[in-house]
């Protein structure tokens, strides 16, 4: 089970980390994130010797479902969090918003071929058959993000607008003056 | 019915439902008093609740809820981790754009380099 204790903390994570303004974000969010990338690494490294992804569920007697996503994901994290680095270097490096910076930008592009060695290396098993019959798991995911704005949209548009808001007083008015006044730094 | 249908089905259902369960959990996580979660939350529990005995009713194997639940959560994030690298290449594609392109010129930061 800490595999899917593991998925609720990150997706509690980036879900907290998308509150508050774009420049003070949820203190909090990344160590959600951690805490899940954790529980999902632990059955792994086998700390607390009570997990065994290799056994039966006691109850049916069938192998446990989270065995083959255990495999898939151990597959997956090497290739994907080099990328992710690589990627990271990158976009430092690339001249999108300033100079190009070689050496980050040269170091994530090795990161990055060095991810896709890693992706054949470690997932060599995978059929193109395999991948196509994935690729519905995709679509799954469009019709759910469809239904989620279907409902939102429904729930917007059914609920009453507030009254207008009324004007400024006097006192109010000042405060924002004051407030406007002391971020743009021009003295009163 | 065809084993390969069937596995394709299993991955439709999984990713609805990893899908629809982070969308369920972020609406709880990110609550703020203008939101109004609770009839998204409803309708999708019912629309999560129905894949899962849809899972029931293809795989012998699976007889619980809480069985289904983890056959078609794992099936859905074994799905998305097999299909990732497809997005990753695409994603190259515009990185590489990125990292040649050469940047265009901006008066606001010709000013600073004056500087």
């Amino acid at each position: 089970m800490l595999i899917w204790l593991g998925f609720f903390l990150i997706i509690s994570g980036i879900s907290l980390g998308r509150m508050g303004p774009s420049f003070k974000r949820n203190q909090y969010a990344l160590i959600f994130v951690l805490l899940g990338t954790l529980c999902i690494l632990i059955p792994k490294s086998n700390i607390l010797g009570i997990v065994n992804f290799g056994d039966y569920d006691s109850f049916s007697g069938h192998q446990l479902p989270e065995y083959y996503l255990m495999n898939v994901t151990y597959n997956f994290i090497p290739w994907f969090f080099t990328g992710f680095l690589g990627y990271y270097l990158a976009l430092m490096g690339a001249p999108t918003y300033w100079k190009t910076r070689y050496p980050q930008l040269i170091s994530g592009w090795m990161f990055i071929l060095i991810s896709l060695y890693l992706y054949f290396e470690y997932n060599f098993h995978l059929s193109i058959k395999e991948v196509l019959l994935a690729f519905s798991s995709f679509i799954g995911i469009l019709i759910s993000l469809a239904v989620f704005a279907i409902l939102v949209r429904y729930v917007e548009n059914s609920t009453p607008l507030d009254n207008p808001a009324p004007e400024l007083t006097d006192e109010e008015k000042e405060l924002v003056s004051r407030i406007i006044s002391k971020n743009i730094g021009v003295d009163e | 019915m065809n084993a390969d249908l069937i596995e394709l089905l299993y991955y439709l259902l999984g990713g609805f439902i990893v899908s629809t369960i982070s969308l369920m959990i972020f609406q709880v996580v990110s609550y703020h008093p203008y939101s109004r979660p609770l009839i998204p939350i409803l309708i999708q529990s019912i629309s999560v609740l129905f894949c899962l005995v849809m899972i029931i009713k293809l795989n012998d194997e699976v007889t619980g809820l809480l069985y289904s639940l983890r056959f078609g959560l794992s099936q859905g994030l074994i799905g998305i981790v097999i299909i990732l690298p497809l997005f990753y290449v695409l994603m190259l594609y515009f990185l590489f754009r990125a990292s040649i392109r050469p940047r265009q010129h901006d008066p606001l930061l010709a000013l600073l380099d004056a500087e």
